[in-house]
Protein backbone atom coordinates (compact mmCIF):
# COMPACT_ATOMS: atom_id res chain seq x y z
CA UNK A 1 0.00 0.00 0.00
CA UNK A 2 2.95 2.21 0.98
CA UNK A 3 4.33 1.70 -2.47
CA UNK A 4 1.45 2.61 -4.43
CA UNK A 5 0.99 6.24 -2.19
CA UNK A 6 4.76 6.71 -3.20
CA UNK A 7 3.38 5.34 -7.20
CA UNK A 8 1.00 7.86 -6.87
CA UNK A 9 3.10 10.52 -5.46
CA UNK A 10 5.64 9.94 -8.29
CA UNK A 11 3.42 10.09 -11.29
CA UNK A 12 1.49 13.90 -10.14
CA UNK A 13 5.31 14.58 -9.85
CA UNK A 14 5.92 14.44 -13.19
CA UNK A 15 2.56 15.65 -14.14
CA UNK A 16 1.51 19.09 -15.06
CA UNK A 17 -2.16 19.15 -12.60
CA UNK A 18 -3.43 22.07 -13.52
CA UNK A 19 -3.20 25.60 -15.53
CA UNK A 20 -4.34 29.07 -14.39
CA UNK A 21 -4.15 32.53 -16.38
CA UNK A 22 -3.86 35.39 -13.75
CA UNK A 23 -3.58 38.21 -16.75
CA UNK A 24 -4.50 38.78 -19.82
CA UNK A 25 -4.22 42.40 -20.85
CA UNK A 26 -4.07 43.95 -24.28
CA UNK A 27 -2.23 47.40 -25.19
CA UNK A 28 -3.52 50.10 -26.93
CA UNK A 29 -2.73 50.27 -30.65
CA UNK A 30 -0.73 52.85 -31.95
CA UNK A 31 -0.81 51.92 -35.75
CA UNK A 32 0.32 54.98 -39.06
CA UNK A 33 -0.34 52.22 -41.61
CA UNK A 34 -2.77 48.89 -41.80
CA UNK A 35 -2.47 46.33 -39.42
CA UNK A 36 -1.70 44.06 -42.44
CA UNK A 37 1.61 45.58 -43.28
CA UNK A 38 2.92 45.21 -39.60
CA UNK A 39 5.03 41.90 -38.62
CA UNK A 40 3.39 40.00 -35.68
CA UNK A 41 6.17 39.30 -33.03
CA UNK A 42 5.93 36.90 -30.01
CA UNK A 43 8.24 36.78 -26.84
CA UNK A 44 7.95 34.25 -23.95
CA UNK A 45 9.75 33.68 -20.33
CA UNK A 46 9.26 31.10 -17.93
CA UNK A 47 9.74 31.04 -13.92
CA UNK A 48 10.19 27.51 -12.25
CA UNK A 49 9.13 27.89 -8.97
CA UNK A 50 10.01 25.13 -6.23
CA UNK A 51 7.69 25.27 -2.97
CA UNK A 52 6.72 28.58 -3.45
CA UNK A 53 10.29 30.04 -3.06
CA UNK A 54 11.66 32.39 -5.57
CA UNK A 55 13.61 35.64 -4.84
CA UNK A 56 12.78 37.61 -8.12
CA UNK A 57 10.20 38.21 -11.10
CA UNK A 58 12.87 39.35 -13.87
CA UNK A 59 11.62 37.00 -15.91
CA UNK A 60 8.40 39.13 -17.00
CA UNK A 61 11.08 41.61 -17.90
CA UNK A 62 12.94 38.64 -19.75
CA UNK A 63 9.45 38.81 -22.10
CA UNK A 64 8.94 42.42 -22.57
CA UNK A 65 12.49 42.43 -23.63
CA UNK A 66 12.88 39.86 -26.15
CA UNK A 67 9.65 41.27 -27.64
CA UNK A 68 11.07 44.56 -28.03
CA UNK A 69 14.52 43.33 -29.48
CA UNK A 70 12.44 41.39 -32.22
CA UNK A 71 11.59 45.26 -33.36
CA UNK A 72 14.37 47.34 -33.48
CA UNK A 73 13.84 50.70 -34.95
CA UNK A 74 10.28 50.09 -34.91
CA UNK A 75 7.27 50.39 -33.08
CA UNK A 76 5.70 47.52 -31.43
CA UNK A 77 2.14 48.13 -30.39
CA UNK A 78 -1.11 45.88 -30.01
CA UNK A 79 0.50 43.81 -27.34
CA UNK A 80 -1.15 40.98 -25.46
CA UNK A 81 0.06 39.96 -22.40
CA UNK A 82 -0.80 36.81 -20.80
CA UNK A 83 0.53 35.93 -17.38
CA UNK A 84 0.19 32.66 -16.35
CA UNK A 85 1.03 29.38 -13.98
CA UNK A 86 1.25 25.50 -15.12
CA UNK A 87 1.21 23.63 -11.48
CA UNK A 88 3.30 20.79 -10.88
CA UNK A 89 3.20 18.78 -7.70
CA UNK A 90 4.97 21.06 -5.35
CA UNK A 91 6.24 23.49 -8.01
CA UNK A 92 5.00 25.56 -10.32
CA UNK A 93 5.79 27.66 -13.84
CA UNK A 94 5.09 30.69 -14.25
CA UNK A 95 5.25 31.92 -17.86
CA UNK A 96 4.67 35.32 -19.44
CA UNK A 97 3.94 35.70 -23.24
CA UNK A 98 3.50 38.62 -24.79
CA UNK A 99 1.86 39.21 -28.80
CA UNK A 100 2.49 42.08 -30.50
CA UNK A 101 2.91 44.07 -33.96
CA UNK A 102 6.04 45.49 -35.09
CA UNK A 103 5.79 48.51 -37.37
CA UNK A 104 9.04 48.12 -39.03
CA UNK B 1 7.73 15.56 11.09
CA UNK B 2 9.26 18.81 12.97
CA UNK B 3 12.47 18.61 11.18
CA UNK B 4 10.68 18.63 7.91
CA UNK B 5 8.26 21.47 9.15
CA UNK B 6 11.34 23.67 10.95
CA UNK B 7 12.95 23.14 7.03
CA UNK B 8 9.94 24.51 5.52
CA UNK B 9 9.68 27.40 7.92
CA UNK B 10 13.59 27.72 7.16
CA UNK B 11 13.45 27.93 3.14
CA UNK B 12 10.05 30.64 3.98
CA UNK B 13 12.60 32.93 5.86
CA UNK B 14 14.45 33.92 3.00
CA UNK B 15 12.13 36.18 1.34
CA UNK B 16 9.76 35.35 -1.48
CA UNK B 17 8.91 37.48 -4.29
CA UNK B 18 6.07 36.66 -6.71
CA UNK B 19 4.37 38.80 -9.26
CA UNK B 20 0.66 39.70 -9.13
CA UNK B 21 0.18 41.06 -12.82
CA UNK B 22 1.82 42.80 -15.44
CA UNK B 23 0.92 44.30 -18.09
CA UNK B 24 2.55 46.94 -20.78
CA UNK B 25 1.80 49.91 -23.29
CA UNK B 26 2.84 50.14 -26.86
CA UNK B 27 6.88 50.48 -26.71
CA UNK B 28 8.19 53.10 -28.94
CA UNK B 29 10.92 53.09 -31.43
CA UNK B 30 13.19 55.21 -29.61
CA UNK B 31 14.10 53.34 -26.36
CA UNK B 32 17.22 55.82 -25.86
CA UNK B 33 15.62 57.25 -22.42
CA UNK B 34 14.48 54.87 -20.06
CA UNK B 35 12.41 56.17 -16.89
CA UNK B 36 11.30 54.41 -13.84
CA UNK B 37 8.81 54.43 -10.71
CA UNK B 38 7.89 52.16 -7.94
CA UNK B 39 5.45 52.46 -5.27
CA UNK B 40 6.47 50.62 -2.31
CA UNK B 41 4.53 49.38 0.89
CA UNK B 42 5.72 47.76 4.36
CA UNK B 43 2.78 45.57 6.18
CA UNK B 44 3.50 44.17 9.41
CA UNK B 45 1.10 41.46 9.99
CA UNK B 46 -0.47 41.61 6.56
CA UNK B 47 -2.25 44.83 7.52
CA UNK B 48 -2.65 47.63 5.21
CA UNK B 49 -4.30 50.93 6.22
CA UNK B 50 -4.57 52.35 2.46
CA UNK B 51 -3.37 52.30 -0.81
CA UNK B 52 -2.03 55.41 -1.17
CA UNK B 53 1.54 54.25 -1.94
CA UNK B 54 1.00 54.14 -6.09
CA UNK B 55 -0.79 57.25 -6.41
CA UNK B 56 2.13 58.49 -7.28
CA UNK B 57 3.33 56.48 -9.56
CA UNK B 58 2.02 58.18 -12.82
CA UNK B 59 3.75 61.44 -11.51
CA UNK B 60 6.90 60.01 -10.73
CA UNK B 61 7.21 58.82 -14.24
CA UNK B 62 5.90 61.85 -15.22
CA UNK B 63 8.68 63.65 -13.36
CA UNK B 64 11.47 61.58 -15.17
CA UNK B 65 10.18 62.80 -18.36
CA UNK B 66 9.15 66.32 -18.15
CA UNK B 67 9.24 67.39 -21.57
CA UNK B 68 8.48 64.48 -23.06
CA UNK B 69 6.22 61.30 -23.32
CA UNK B 70 6.25 58.09 -21.67
CA UNK B 71 5.63 55.37 -23.51
CA UNK B 72 6.06 51.47 -23.48
CA UNK B 73 5.30 51.35 -19.89
CA UNK B 74 6.05 47.78 -18.47
CA UNK B 75 3.66 47.36 -14.44
CA UNK B 76 4.46 44.82 -12.65
CA UNK B 77 2.73 44.09 -9.30
CA UNK B 78 4.65 41.98 -6.98
CA UNK B 79 4.19 40.57 -3.24
CA UNK B 80 6.65 40.03 -1.41
CA UNK B 81 7.12 37.89 1.91
CA UNK B 82 10.25 38.64 4.23
CA UNK B 83 8.59 36.34 6.48
CA UNK B 84 5.41 34.14 6.46
CA UNK B 85 2.58 36.10 8.34
CA UNK B 86 4.85 39.00 9.91
CA UNK B 87 6.62 40.39 7.49
CA UNK B 88 5.17 41.48 3.81
CA UNK B 89 5.70 43.99 1.15
CA UNK B 90 4.27 45.03 -2.20
CA UNK B 91 5.50 46.43 -4.57
CA UNK B 92 4.68 48.32 -7.57
CA UNK B 93 6.61 48.89 -10.50
CA UNK B 94 6.69 51.02 -13.67
CA UNK B 95 9.36 51.18 -16.43
CA UNK B 96 9.03 52.81 -19.97
CA UNK B 97 10.65 55.01 -22.03
CA UNK B 98 10.78 58.97 -22.22
CA UNK B 99 9.80 59.84 -25.82
CA UNK B 100 10.59 63.37 -26.89
CA UNK B 101 6.61 64.23 -27.82
CA UNK B 102 6.98 66.29 -31.37
CA UNK B 103 10.27 63.90 -33.16
CA UNK B 104 8.12 60.53 -32.53
CA UNK B 105 5.22 60.54 -34.09
CA UNK B 106 6.10 62.07 -36.82
CA UNK B 107 8.59 59.02 -37.52
CA UNK B 108 5.84 56.30 -38.78
CA UNK B 109 3.83 59.95 -40.45
CA UNK B 110 7.05 60.28 -42.48
CA UNK B 111 7.02 57.19 -43.25
CA UNK B 112 4.09 56.83 -44.58
CA UNK B 113 4.59 59.81 -47.27
CA UNK B 114 5.54 57.55 -50.02
CA UNK B 115 1.91 56.02 -49.48
CA UNK B 116 0.15 59.38 -49.38
CA UNK B 117 0.80 60.92 -52.56
CA UNK B 118 -0.95 57.72 -53.86
CA UNK B 119 -3.76 58.88 -52.23
CA UNK B 120 -3.14 62.67 -53.25
CA UNK B 121 -3.83 61.72 -56.50
CA UNK B 122 -7.43 60.30 -56.31
CA UNK B 123 -8.81 63.61 -55.95
CA UNK B 124 -7.60 64.45 -59.65
CA UNK B 125 -9.46 61.15 -60.23
CA UNK B 126 -13.45 60.97 -60.05
CA UNK B 127 -14.60 61.71 -56.03
CA UNK B 128 -16.32 58.32 -55.95
CA UNK B 129 -13.50 56.39 -56.08
CA UNK B 130 -12.27 57.95 -53.33
CA UNK B 131 -14.91 56.49 -50.98
CA UNK B 132 -13.47 52.68 -51.78
CA UNK B 133 -9.93 53.83 -50.92
CA UNK B 134 -10.98 55.96 -47.38
CA UNK B 135 -13.13 52.93 -46.52
CA UNK B 136 -9.90 50.08 -46.82
CA UNK B 137 -7.50 51.28 -43.96
CA UNK B 138 -10.22 51.51 -41.25
CA UNK B 139 -11.65 47.66 -42.14
CA UNK B 140 -7.93 46.47 -41.90
CA UNK B 141 -7.63 48.28 -38.93
CA UNK B 142 -10.93 46.41 -37.79
CA UNK B 143 -9.05 43.11 -38.60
Amino acid sequence: MRGFHWAIVALMSGLGCTHAVHVNHTSDFVITKPLAEHRQIEANAEQQVILGIKGQTDFANDAYRRLMNQCEGGIVTGIQTRYSTSHSFMSWTNEVHMWGYCSE
Amino acid sequence: MKKTLFLLLSLWCVGCVHMRSISTTSIPAERSKPVEAEGYRFMLLMINVDNDYIDGLTKDLAAECPDGRVEGILTKQEDIMYFPLIAHAVRVTATGFCVDPTAAPEVPAEEDAPEAPAEEDAPEAPAEEDAPEAATPPEEAKK
